[in-house]
């Protein structure tokens, strides 16, 4: 990263954070580019690519230079080759065993020396009916370990003249024998066919065809005579972008409980191509719990003889039959986010919960033949300590009338700890993805107070509440309730919070998770559930019915103000108006609408911009949603 | 009554009513049986009497004279002397097999135990299904019982491999091994089925008895109502049985728990939600909420009046919500307030009952579990527990319990789900039928089938559970007019995607693999899409796989496709017809055929073969065409259609607006003239895969999978085929073919070209000219050009022409003898230069076979004895040339 890039970066950092002690930087990747030392009260971590806990499909070469890329498969790449370092490698016949496997002999296949080969043993041919003799064949698989699009492959006979009489290629997107047809000849497998070679006699195959994708590539060698047949090498080549990649990052432990604050990286996105990059969050090293069989009938325990948890290792050395399977340490860990969009590589809020100790990235690659796409860098920013230990947050009521302003009570309650009065806020945020009504009533220990209630968005979606003192470790325990009115539109709607300290206007916000905040409230939820309904619009209001476009500042528009129910993603909506003979005078509004307060206006002009003539005109508001279209229709007068 | 209804009524109390044996008497003289008066002779079972020669009050025990006395005078104390009369041995067919009776204790015959089938309950291997070895031996496992009075025919039939077909939509088997009872009148028509699927019986000497089985019982019946319409009923129900039970337990149509599902209680329930159209990565499954709803049933001690304790059995129902009873949850992305399963990532819910966080009534009293999903988006739920595992590995199978509509992605299909939890016990269908014929100048075929499959909530404490019930329809109409010249037809049709015809069949320990269709899965409709005897799949008790499939290419029905005629078990041949010298001159490539491709596969619709059950529609679809045509004149008509077919659960759909020209025309004297041309405009997007048969050269055909390449995504096509045989006199034969397909792609597409084009001609001449006696010269020519630019780009174009010269000479030696030389000469030949990577080089072909062939009458045989040499020489540009022998001496057997 070049130094005006970092001081950008940083000063998004500062922008958010402020140069707090606690500030800590991580960067994935990126070794290169320009540290932030110079920058005090900021401890920024570099790590590496190349400490994964696990990948697939990385072009590793790349990936030990601090880039994140799917492979890509040259002209003169083999692909066999490689194979083995990817879990794949030549599946062949195993003597007395009706299965396929990888052996010793048959990777000679791949070790660059046709001198050393595997073997196809001689045998009897018997001769029949017909205008050739009849052709033997073996079944060479060579998982990729991996999925590549291929379109060359080259086998080399071990010694000179011992070559197959031909070769048929049959492209698998599984590796061969997971997916099977019954029916299936020998001579054929359950792939595509990219090739029939029925003759040959040269030591040396080499033939192309059009790239096909392919996890695992049947090679049916055939044999018209009973001598045997040595294949020394098998060269497999291709082109393009293998099809899936993947990186699962290593447990990033900051030590104690950190806040989260944003994440950035610098990355490509190839056109039709896909890179996802997801985080999660937790408080020990190990997302899972390990279980075990305590002899007691089917019971199962998370815990070791010796009374402690079960761990990974403990685990591994347990007897045989005695683990019970793994599963998902929720108690610890949050699962990963949805993907974050790539587009906001500048700096995005990260969503894992916090506080948190342990930090994980992954980045999932969606490649195509022709684009794929990188990832140079990932930093993510923390701040230690939190400004609580923890501060849990409930809403209620949690199931109302869809579309209906409803009163809700949002408790949170903080355990804050230390004597210091190190950590503690003063400010609550609370983000209603539909808009606030009204600020009604905000409790203290149970005590109304005065308090400041201030709207940080336009759309009054996002308010904060100042309040009248700082609180502490003091005041851990208490429970602040604020009493607000607001729409709900949508099944599971979350109002999100946040507890910020004004006093450190720098340290990051910490968000509230759901919880047991107070003991009235029963919901433990964030989350709000409404009636089910089919309805998509609402509580229309057009107004007013008879505008005067004179410009004389008095009713010279028409507003059309409606909610948008139960979408979680964009629908296509217009507004439109025509004249009484149906001819279209004006589109007011096209475009994908989220669930939401809508107003659009209509100022009497064409689509010419000229005033339309007094007199009556119909509007049209219009949602096509994917599972139903919903129109409505009304008049509207225009007057002067 | 009328005589029919009767007919009806019988056929429905034959099916649950104790069967009246047929007591017929036979003739055995006065030697068997018990003379009654009038000389009667009766087996009737009446139990010993008293025996008036019995009577003697002696010590000495000499058995009264029972079988061996009446039969033979043999007495036990008698001195046996055969010197003059002659010993008779025991076997005589008198004496052969055994007494029958009835349930009434009627006698019915003294012969033979064919064929018998059993349910006694509750009783340990209370099934039993006994098909003696006579059943194979005397009858080839096929009896046939039939009666018939006026217009009243009446046949049962108990066979183990019965072509028996209900309808399309519910019941059709190459195979079916069971009983069969026909009913046919005027006006009625009746079949009742009855099968015991999971273990119809094999033809051994003990009977197969099992506790646990699965029965199959059909009924279709058609009344026909006045002169033009006829209405049909299909019911068809196959459900677990467990002889343990009692029989009138539950209901008997939802089939009951095995042994096997019914051992433990419920221990985990799984349910998972994934994306249901996972390749657009977006808009998966949303699941916002969840709850179980925990049915048991539990006891209650109550004090009565009198201060008595009783205990009461109490229904309470508990939500999971209430009682903190939350499920583990696995994968999914956390969004603003709901969980996405989106592409690959699947969202599980395990409701652990062994768990602490289970705080409800114990596991053992739960009778019904109720899951409540609130959910949106393209969801694809299924479940799973504990106890619904495959055999091997005892892992959970998860089977399919909602899909959504379409590919919803904006949330506006937001709705509760709620679905009970059980374990599969039976499945059952029922539908309705209705033909019309002539009405208002149209044929009308329609039917309407409902599939239900029942689950029952396990759980051994209980003898009788609670059954769920999910259910899917299908139905179909088909109309058609002619009115010449005009004629139309229209189809509409609509079969849900999880519209069942499979029955899950009990092992007899009661297990069940869920996922094993090969040891598992009883089908009423196969997968037989060659109609051969054999199924195309492989099923338990059900025949198959079939390894030889190809629909279409066996016109003269001999079970050998007609583009490999020459192979057979004995002498293999693995080369094409197409490609064998002096056979390739007849036999055309596949690539040649014109026909109807509405699925817009690149595959002509009759010779496809896919995996799925042979109904007329495909599951998962809804859709219709209609077409209008007329005669221009008899031979040459014209139509225009349209056709709109779209996938129940996922967003996609085929969209085609079609032309067909054809014109067949026999010209007397000359020859045949046929000219097709067939216009479309599609947008198709829906994948019909395949699996066809590949004949590759020097290996045995197999069968082999072909991905829908969707070639038609927004493209207009057109396939022209011109066809002429002159056949005007006996000598000359000219033949001519040429076809063209083009699909033009309205929109660019990454991977295809703009315009797939494929233009065949192929020339033949054929010319037989007498020149001596019996010496015949035939000089042969057929030209094949084949230009081709395929559907993809990175696949070659492809220019080439393939000359074919011949000569035969073929004349008769002596009376029966022939002897044939031919000289073939191939010249191959690419267009383009150089050779675009992948496709053969120009190559001559020349090939010299001699044969002498005798055929003649020998021990009752036609043998033919044949001798003969062929030598070919291959010489493909830049290869050394190849030169193959073949010499060959053969004689066959066979019949006049």
């Amino acid at each position: 990263m070049k130094k005006r890039e970092w001081a950008f970066a940083l000063a998004f950092f500062l922008a958010l954070a402020g140069p707090s002690e606690a500030l800590e930087i991580y960067r994935v990747g990126g070794e290169d580019l320009a540290r932030p030392d110079t920058v005090e009260g900021i401890n920024f971590h570099q790590l590496s690519w190349s400490d994964y806990r696990n990948s697939q499909g990385l072009d590793e070469a790349l990936l030990q230079e601090g880039v994140l890329r799917p492979i890509f498969v040259g002209p003169e790449d083999d692909v066999a080759k490689s194979s083995v370092d990817r879990g794949g490698g030549p599946l062949v016949r195993v003597s007395g065993v009706v299965s396929y496997s990888v052996t010793a002999e048959s990777e000679s296949m791949l070790d660059g020396d046709p001198s050393t080969y595997y073997t196809w043993p001689g045998g009897v041919v018997n001769d029949k009916f017909s205008v050739l003799k009849v052709i033997q064949t073996r079944r060479v698989t060579m998982d990729l370990g991996g999925r590549f699009f291929i379109n060359r492959v080259r086998i080399i006979a071990g010694v000179s003249g011992s070559y197959p009489d031909g070769l048929r290629l049959f492209a698998n997107d599984v590796v061969q024998g997971k997916d099977t047809v019954s029916g299936y000849g020998a001579s054929v497998s359950t792939g595509i066919q990219v090739l029939d070679l029925p003759e040959n006699v040269e030591d040396t195959i080499d033939v192309t065809f059009p790239a096909v994708l392919t996890r695992s590539l049947d090679l049916i060698l055939l044999r018209s005579s009973p001598r045997a047949v040595l294949v020394g090498e098998i060269q497999i080549f291709g082109e393009g972008f293998t099809k899936e990649a993947f990186y699962e990052g290593p447990f990033i432990d900051l030590g104690q409980a950190a806040v989260w604050g944003n994440l950035r990286w610098r990355g490509r996105e190839d056109t039709e191509a896909k890179v996802r990059i997801q985080t999660r969050a937790g408080r020990d090293k190990d997302p899972n719990v390990y279980w075990r069989f305590t002899g007691r009938g089917s019971e199962i325990s998370p815990l070791a003889v010796n009374g402690k948890e079960l761990d990974k290792l403990g685990y591994a050395l347990l007897k045989p039959g005695e683990g019970a399977g793994t599963t998902y340490d929720m108690q610890n860990w949050s699962f990963w986010t949805a993907p974050y969009d790539f587009a906001d590589s500048s700096g995005t809020s990260i969503v894992s919960p916090a506080p948190n100790s342990v930090f994980q990235l992954q980045v999932d690659f969606l490649p195509t033949i022709k684009g794929g796409g990188d990832v140079e860098f990932i930093e993510f920013s923390a701040t230690i300590p939190p400004l609580a230990e923890e501060v849990v947050g409930e809403i209620f009521p949690i199931e109302v009338p869809l579309g209906e302003e409803t009163q809700f009570t949002y408790a949170l309650r903080p355990t804050i700890r230390g004597e210091d009065d190190a950590n503690g806020f003063d400010q609550i945020e609370i983000s209603a993805p539909f808009g606030v009504s009204s600020i009604d009533t905000v409790r203290l220990f149970g005590v109304p107070i005065d308090v400041e209630a201030r709207f940080e968005s336009a759309d009054s979606t996002y308010f904060s509440i100042a309040l009248p003192q700082r609180l502490g470790a003091g005041d851990s325990g208490g429970v602040i309730e604020v009493v607000f009115t607001a729409p709900v539109l949508r099944y599971g709607t979350t109002f999100g919070g946040w507890i910020r300290d004004t006093e450190r206007p720098l340290e990051l916000p910490q968000r509230i998770v759901p919880g047991d905040a107070a003991i009235e409230l029963v919901s433990e939820e964030l989350t709000v559930r409404t009636t089910l309904s089919d309805r998509l619009l609402a509580d229309l209001q057009v107004e007013p019915r008879k505008f005067t476009p004179n410009g004389d500042g008095i009713n010279d528009r028409v507003r059309f103000a409606f909610n948008l129910l139960q979408l979680t993603n964009e629908a296509p909506l217009n507004v439109r108006l025509f004249d009484l003979s149906g001819r279209l005078l004006k589109v007011v509004h096209d475009g994908g609408q989220e669930s939401g307060k809508l107003n659009f206006f209509w100022d009497g002009r064409d689509e010419s911009g000229a005033l339309v003539a007094p007199g009556i005109y119909l509007y049209r508001i219009e949602i096509e949603a994917e599972e139903k279209n919903v129109e409505q229709f009304g008049t509207v007068a225009v007057v002067y | 009554m009328k005589f029919g209804k009767c007919i009806f009524l019988f056929l429905v109390l034959f099916t649950v009513a104790p069967w009246e044996g047929a007591a017929q008497g036979v003739d055995y003289g006065s030697r068997l049986g018990q003379t009654r008066g009038g000389g009667e002779v009766s087996f009737e079972p009446r139990g010993p009497g008293v025996l008036f020669g019995a009577l003697d009050p002696a010590v000495r025990r000499w058995y009264v004279p029972q079988e061996l006395y009446e039969f033979y005078q043999w007495k036990q104390w008698e001195y046996t002397n055969y010197a003059r009369d002659f010993y008779q041995r025991y076997v005589g067919t008198e004496i052969e097999g055994d007494y029958f009776y009835d349930l009434y204790g009627s006698f019915v015959t003294k012969g033979w135990l064919v064929y018998d089938w059993r349910q006694q309950q509750p009783q340990q291997f209370g099934s039993t299904v006994f098909k003696t070895p006579n059943f194979s031996s005397f009858f080839s496992e096929l009896v046939i019982s039939s009666d018939q009075k006026g217009q009243h025919h009446l046949a049962i039939t108990v066979g183990s491999r019965i072509r028996t077909t209900l309808t399309p939509m519910t019941f059709s088997k190459p195979n079916f091994d069971g009983l069969q009872i026909d009913y046919q009148s005027d006006k009625y028509a009746a079949t009742v089925l009855m099968s015991r699927i999971s273990s119809p019986g094999v033809t051994i000497s003990i009977p197969v008895e099992t506790t646990n089985s699965t029965n199959l019982f059909g009924f279709h019946n058609t009344v026909q109502i006045g002169d033009f319409v006829k209405v049909g009923g299909t019911y068809i129900n196959a459900r677990n049985s467990q002889s343990l039970l009692e029989s009138f337990e539950g209901n008997p149509f939802t089939g009951a728990l095995t042994v096997g599902q019914n051992l433990e209680h419920i221990g985990q329930i799984f349910i998972r939600l994934s994306d249901d159209s996972p390749e657009d990565l977006e808009g998966g499954a949303a699941l916002f909420s969840w709850d179980i709803i925990i049915e048991s049933e539990v006891e209650v001690a109550r004090e009565t009046e009198t201060g008595e304790t009783v205990i009461e059995r109490e229904k309470k129902i508990e939500r999971g919500s209430e009682i903190g009873f939350e499920p583990i949850i696995d994968g999914g992305f956390q969004r603003l307030g709901f969980l996405a399963a989106d592409g690959d990532e699947q969202i599980e819910l395990t409701y652990d009952f062994r768990g602490a966080s289970y705080r409800g009534e114990d596991p053992s009293t739960i009778r019904r579990v109720q899951i409540e999903v609130v959910v949106a988006n393209d969801y694809h739920i299924e479940m799973s527990s504990d106890r619904q595992t495959n055999i091997p590995e005892n892992q959970p199978v998860f089977l399919t319990q909602s899909r959504a509509s379409g590919n919803v992605r904006d949330g506006s299909n937001l709705q509760l789900l709620s679905f009970d939890y059980g374990l599969p016990t039976g499945n059952d269908l029922f539908g309705f039928t209705l033909e019309l014929e002539d009405v208002l100048g149209f044929n009308v075929y329609a039917e309407y089938d409902r599939s239900r499959l029942f689950r029952k909530y396990p759980n051994r404490a209980f003898t009788t559970h609670r059954s769920s019930i999910d259910r899917a329809d299908a139905w179909m109409i088909n109309l058609a007019r002619k009115e010449y010249p005009w004629f139309t037809f229209g189809e509409f049709y609509s079969m849900d995607p999880n519209y069942n015809t499979t029955s899950l069949v009990s092992t007899p320990s009661g297990d069940i693999d869920y996922t094993d269709p090969v040891t598992s899965f009883y089908e009423w409709v196969e997968d037989n899409d060659d109609q051969d005897r054999t199924p195309d799949w492989q099923r338990i008790n059900q025949g198959g796989p079939d390894r030889e499939l190809y629909p279409g290419w066996d016109e003269n029905g001999d079970f050998i496709s007609d583009f490999n005629q020459n192979d057979n078990n004995f002498t293999p041949n693995f080369i094409p017809d197409y490609e064998e010298p002096f056979l390739r001159f007849n036999v055309d490539r596949p690539e040649f055929l014109f026909g109807m491709d509405m699925n817009n596969n690149l595959w002509i619709d009759r010779f496809e073969n896919d995996e799925e059950p042979d109904f007329p529609y495909k599951r998962n679809r809804r859709g219709g065409n209609v077409y209008v045509g007329t005669h221009i004149v008899p031979s040459m008509r014209v139509m225009v259609g349209h056709k709109r077919e779209r996938l129940l659960s996922v967003k996609k759909e085929d969209k085609s607006t079609y032309g067909l020209f054809s014109w067949d025309l026999d010209l007397p004297g000359i020859g045949r003239l046929q000219l097709y041309d067939m216009f479309k405009v599609v947008k198709d997007d829906i994948a019909d895969n395949l699996v066809q048969w590949v004949q590759p050269i020097g290996a045995p055909g197999a069968l082999q999978r072909i991905a829908d390449p969707l070639a038609a995504p927004d493209t207009w096509t057109n396939s022209a085929f011109v066809g002429f045989n002159y056949t005007g006199t006996d000598r000359f034969t000219l033949s001519n073919k040429l076809k063209y397909d083009i699909w033009r792609q309205r929109a660019r597409q990454t991977d295809f070209r703009r315009s797939f084009q494929f233009f065949g001609l192929i020339n033949k001449v054929e010319y037989q000219q007498p020149l001596i006696e019996h010496l015949t010269l035939i000089p042969r020519i057929k030209n094949e050009l084949r230009l081709e630019a395929p559907l993809r780009r990175n696949e070659p174009v492809r220019k080439e022409n393939n000359l074919l010269l011949s000569l035969m000479a073929r004349t008769s030696i002596l009376r029966h003898s022939i002897v044939q030389v031919g000289l073939e000469y191939n010249i191959f030949s690419q267009v383009e230069n150089p050779v675009p990577a992948g496709l053969a080089d120009d190559a001559r072909e020349l090939v010299v076979a001699g044969q002498y062939s005798n055929g003649s009458n020998y021990l009752g045989y036609h043998i033919t004895t044949q001798l003969g040499v062929r030598i070919n020489r291959l010489d493909r540009k830049g290869e050394d040339a190849f030169t193959g022998v073949t010499q060959f001496v053969t004689v066959f057997a066979g019949f006049e």
